[in-house]
């Protein structure tokens, strides 16, 4: 709808600025239609106050509903685009589940994600751990247990941070 | 290098080659507030104390209330029975001398 109206609007803006523009040309230039359209403007009563300047009068009224167009049209635009700009923002947003109230299964995904986090959190805490018990005694009798246990955490790690990435894509 | 630890609002080092291995009090049996614990860790009968048992020059400071460990640092063996101390919390980076 406005679609259309922004459509109406500037081809009106166009006509009307083109009349405006043929109008003042007529009046600079001293051709027959400019005496033919001062003899109509004579003939009525209603345009005859306006004398010889009548069709200035017409030009500059023309070029005004031009702008009038003009400056609709742009209002029309900035409206749409913020309407837009807003709908993008709500689907963003949904996405990254800050609306927990509109979006149910937002909230679901926020709640998975904080778990993910969690267990993320723990499971580099362990690798971490016996890593640095690994470093402490290389030739321990738990080196070997150490380190496999160690890369198995990590595993577990890179294998959580995956599902995450995937919970971002949903 | 060495290993920086605290205890009981203390800050302790140890020497990297010490320390042979870090565990969490939940691994173990209860852990309270005694003089000195005997342990079974790993096997192996253990004696868990408090670090300024370690430094003489401590001995006679003041220490914050008693807290449970977070962790124990198991000490080298030197001799039969295995050492280890209480630690709150210590830091993963080693200390060059």
């Amino acid at each position: 709808m406005i679609e259309r109206k922004t459509n109406l609007f500037s081809i009106l803006g166009m006509v009307f600025f083109s009349v405006g523009l043929m109008l003042f040309y007529l009046d600079i230039s001293n051709s027959d239609l400019k005496s033919t359209l001062l003899l109509f403007v004579y003939s009525t009563d209603v345009f005859s106050f306006l004398g010889t300047k009548a069709i200035v009068f017409f030009s500059v009224v023309c070029f005004c509903l031009a702008y009038l167009f003009v400056v609709t049209v742009f209002f029309f635009n900035r409206n749409s685009f913020s309407e837009s700009k807003s709908e993008d923002k709500m689907g963003a947003s949904g996405k990254k589940g800050s609306f927990v109230g509109e979006h149910p299964n937002d909230f679901e995904n926020k709640e998975h994600l904080k778990n993910q986090i969690e267990k993320l959190n723990i499971s580099i805490s362990k690798a971490r751990h016996d890593l640095f018990n690994l470093m402490l005694d290389m030739n321990g009798i738990h080196s070997a247990d150490d380190a496999q246990r160690s890369l198995e955490y990590l595993e577990e790690s890179a294998s959580i941070l995956k599902s995450m990435k995937n919970l971002n894509h949903d | 290098m060495k290993i920086q630890f605290r205890r009981r609002g203390l800050s302790y080092s140890l020497l990297k080659e010490e320390v042979t291995r870090v565990i969490e009090p939940t691994e173990t049996e209860d852990i309270i507030e005694k003089p000195f614990l005997v342990r079974i860790l790993d096997g192996l009968p253990t004696i868990i104390f408090e670090p300024d048992g370690l430094f003489v020059d401590n001995v006679s400071k003041n220490v914050g209330p008693w807290v449970r460990p977070n962790f124990l640092f198991v000490l080298r063996r030197d001799g039969d029975a295995g050492r280890a101390v209480f630690v709150d919390k210590f830091n993963r980076s080693f200390r060059n001398d």
